[in-house]
């Protein structure tokens, strides 16, 4: 497996935004890859640019302003930063799709639900609209939405948060992807319906063996359904490891006081902790280590210099100047 | 079915509306200083206090108000709006005789604006902030800040005065004579006799002034329509259909356009709501027989009667509008159905 070329494979990617205030740095030397059938999770506080990444990958950041300045995007062969707009739109929805954290408003509210499905099968498949239709209602079926015949007429209003998703889902996983981003899938929903979609996810990862990009600024979710972990710091990866490894033993600062950042269930009520200081303005770039301001560990070193990604050992990698060897602990 | 409740509650409302205006209209005419007698009649009949008494008695101003009042209303239902002081006609036969003139130019005005405002607002939203845009926005605000009568009055001299390409003022030249009022348009009406050169020739009086009262409807019908669309596609939804792998023009065509024209719909029937009153200098400019010089010869001789018909008149057609265009949201938007 680990011979084998990754699905996709980001390298060195770096996204900006340049506004009339100044120029966001809002993904910074980007790189990782995801494997056919693979489940990866991303996580980081929000405005870490875990949104801009994955935008990045359909080619769908707004532009202007946003505008990928550097890096590659390999696909089945193909940069997807080089490619034709022609090209990309039948990448787009048939071999990489997306669902967005916003169901309430993801939908086109004056199109019938069936009809925003089967639209991508028109599109990509080339059916027709009744047989588009049909489909459309069988896969409004499997991501567990009771009466599809029915739902399948019903506009995006009439249907809740959770169902709205769902048809998302259907949506994104008509055509039968390769892979599927799902930014924040279940942030704008109630628990019990997260853990439902949590469920659909991991279940139709399995059944059509499509690799999925999960994306969460919440590591509950992150730990419940990826293999693999990646957590984003002001557009920089800053560790990658598997899921269990990370959360019995997280290497960098800033993973320690996100896993103590979580709210656990026990008898005696420690206070929660927190990570002191805010995430760093997107607009100034430092020499250092961005997260040196708020970091418990922090050395001369970190100020000045970047720390690179460090192999700590197999699949496990850490930006921080604590695990480079033979690193004095210089004080501050 | 829930569109029909739907269609039939709008229609139960406009009646509702329309006893309001009734109402409205009658309490505006009574506050109104001026004696009507005195507008109405000659001098020498003014001298004789029983001609004025006959002239009182005859509209029923001896009588009080509210009895007025009832009878007014009672007669605006059975479409009985009274005689003109001024022809000695009644008033519905005077709208019957002016409005087709009104509406047709108004439909030909609101056609026009609609075509190349939703035309153009689209072109600029697409180019946005290119040199295209710039030239649509800056055609937009001069359509919308233009005086009509000047607009008007620079038309004329130029293609009918210069040019020569375009007849002058009125409906029909000169050399042809009215066709037989079946609807009252005349473009229609001169189809119904087969005269086809008689038909072009009403086409080509219809041009000038259709696009002097385009030019500001279209103004606002351009910058809804870009300003909306702009909106529009950056919204959730449309991120959600380029995922889909949608090119740009599928993008706008079969998920932009329906949201936001919504808006646009509503200047559109305001605009029409407007040009269907009777636009007074235009229609003077061009001697058009329209509701415009009508309602501006009843007010100059406080033509009560034609006041009030005139003033029923297009309230009627803004209310009538109105639900058409809410029937229209309706049928569009599904989640208005539903309210
Ligand atoms: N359209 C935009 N214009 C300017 N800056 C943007 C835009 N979109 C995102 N950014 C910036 O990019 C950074 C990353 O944002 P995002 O990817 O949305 O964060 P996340 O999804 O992790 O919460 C932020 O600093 C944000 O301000
Ligand atoms: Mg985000």
């Amino acid at each position: 497996m680990n011979q084998k070329e990754p699905l996709l494979n980001i390298q060195n990617l770096s996204v900006e935004f340049r506004t009339i205030e100044g120029t966001v740095y809002a993904i910074n030397d980007l790189s990782y890859t995801l494997n056919s059938g693979d489940i990866l999770g991303i996580v980081g506080e929000s405005g870490s640019g875990k949104s801009v990444s994955s935008l990045g990958i359909m080619k769908l950041i707004p532009n202007p302003p946003g505008k990928i300045v550097n890096g590659k995007i390999i696909y089945e062969g193909k940069n997807l930063v080089n490619i034709s707009e022609k090209e990309m739109e039948q990448i787009r929805g048939n071999d990489i799709s997306m669902i967005f954290q916003e169901p309430m408003t993801s939908l086109n509210p004056i199109i019938k639900c069936g009809k925003q499905i089967a639209e991508s099968l028109i599109l990509h498949r080339g059916l027709k609209k009744k047989v588009a239709f049909e489909q459309a209602v069988e896969m409004m079926h499997s991501v567990g939405i009771a009466n599809p015949e029915q739902r399948a007429h019903e506009y995006p209003h009439q249907l809740s948060g959770g169902m709205r998703q769902r048809v998302m889902i259907a949506m994104a996983l008509a055509c039968k992807p390769n892979i599927l981003i799902c930014d924040e899938p279940t942030t704008a929903l109630d628990v019990t319906i997260q853990a439902q979609i949590l469920d659909l996810i991991r279940h139709l990862n399995k059944e059509m063996n499509t690799a999925v990009i999960m994306i969460s600024h919440d590591l509950g979710v992150v730990s419940e359904l990826c293999e693999r972990v990646i957590v984003m710091y002001t557009g920089c990866i800053i560790e990658e490891s598997s899921s269990q490894e990370l959360f019995e033993n997280p290497l960098h600062p800033y993973t320690i006081g996100l896993i103590k950042a979580i709210p656990k269930i026990s008898k005696d009520r420690e206070p929660l902790q927190t990570i002191e200081g805010v995430v760093p303005n997107a607009m100034e770039k430092t020499d250092g280590c961005s997260f040196w301001p708020r970091c418990k560990d922090v050395m001369l070193r970190c100020k000045q210099e970047l720390p690179p990604m460090i192999q700590v050992k197999q699949d496990r990698k850490v930006r921080c100047w604590k695990y480079v060897v033979g690193n004095r602990h210089e004080g501050i | 079915m829930e569109r029909l409740r739907f269609i039939i509650k709008r229609f139960a409302l406009l009646i509702v509306m329309l006893f309001g205006v009734a109402t409205i209209v009658f309490v505006l005419t009574k506050l109104v200083p001026g004696d009507s007698a005195v507008a109405n009649l000659s001098q020498r009949s003014l001298s004789d206090p029983k001609i004025v008494e006959a002239y009182k008695v005859k509209h029923g101003l001896d009588q009080p108000v509210i009895i007025q009042y009832f009878i007014h209303i009672k007669n605006v239902f059975k479409l009985d709006l009274g005689t003109s002081m001024r022809t000695n006609q009644s008033i519905l036969y005077e709208l019957k005789r002016c409005f087709p003139a009104t509406i047709e130019l108004a439909t030909l005005a609101i056609l026009l604006s609609t075509i190349f405002g939703i035309f153009f607002g689209i072109i600029s939203a697409m180019k946005r902030n290119s040199i295209v845009d710039q030239i649509v926005r800056a055609i937009s605000v001069l359509g919308v800040s233009i005086p009509s009568f000047w607009f008007a009055l620079i038309m004329l001299y130029v293609f009918y005065y210069k040019l020569q390409i375009l007849p002058g003022p009125g409906r029909l030249s000169a050399s042809f004579s009215a066709p037989v009022a079946v609807t009252g348009f005349y473009m229609i009406d001169s189809l119904i006799e087969g005269d086809f050169l008689k038909f072009i020739d009403a086409l080509k009086h219809l041009i000038l002034p259709a696009s002097v009262l385009a030019a500001f409807t279209m103004g606002l019908i351009t910058r809804t329509t870009r300003s909306n669309l702009l909106d529009v596609m950056s919204t959730d939804y449309i991120r959600t259909a380029k995922a889909k792998g949608l090119s740009k023009v599928s993008v706008i065509v079969s998920h932009a356009l329906g949201n936001a024209l919504i808006p646009v719909l509503t200047v559109i029937g305001l605009g029409f709501g407007n040009l269907l009153g009777g636009m007074v200098l235009v229609e003077t400019i061009f001697n058009w027989p329209g509701l415009g010089q009508f309602a501006y010869n009843s007010v100059k001789s406080l033509d009560y009667p034609g006041i009030i018909g005139v003033s029923l008149l297009i309230a009627l057609n803004y209310m009538l509008i109105n639900t058409v265009i809410d029937i229209l949201y309706g049928t569009i938007d599904p989640r208005v159905r539903c309210k």
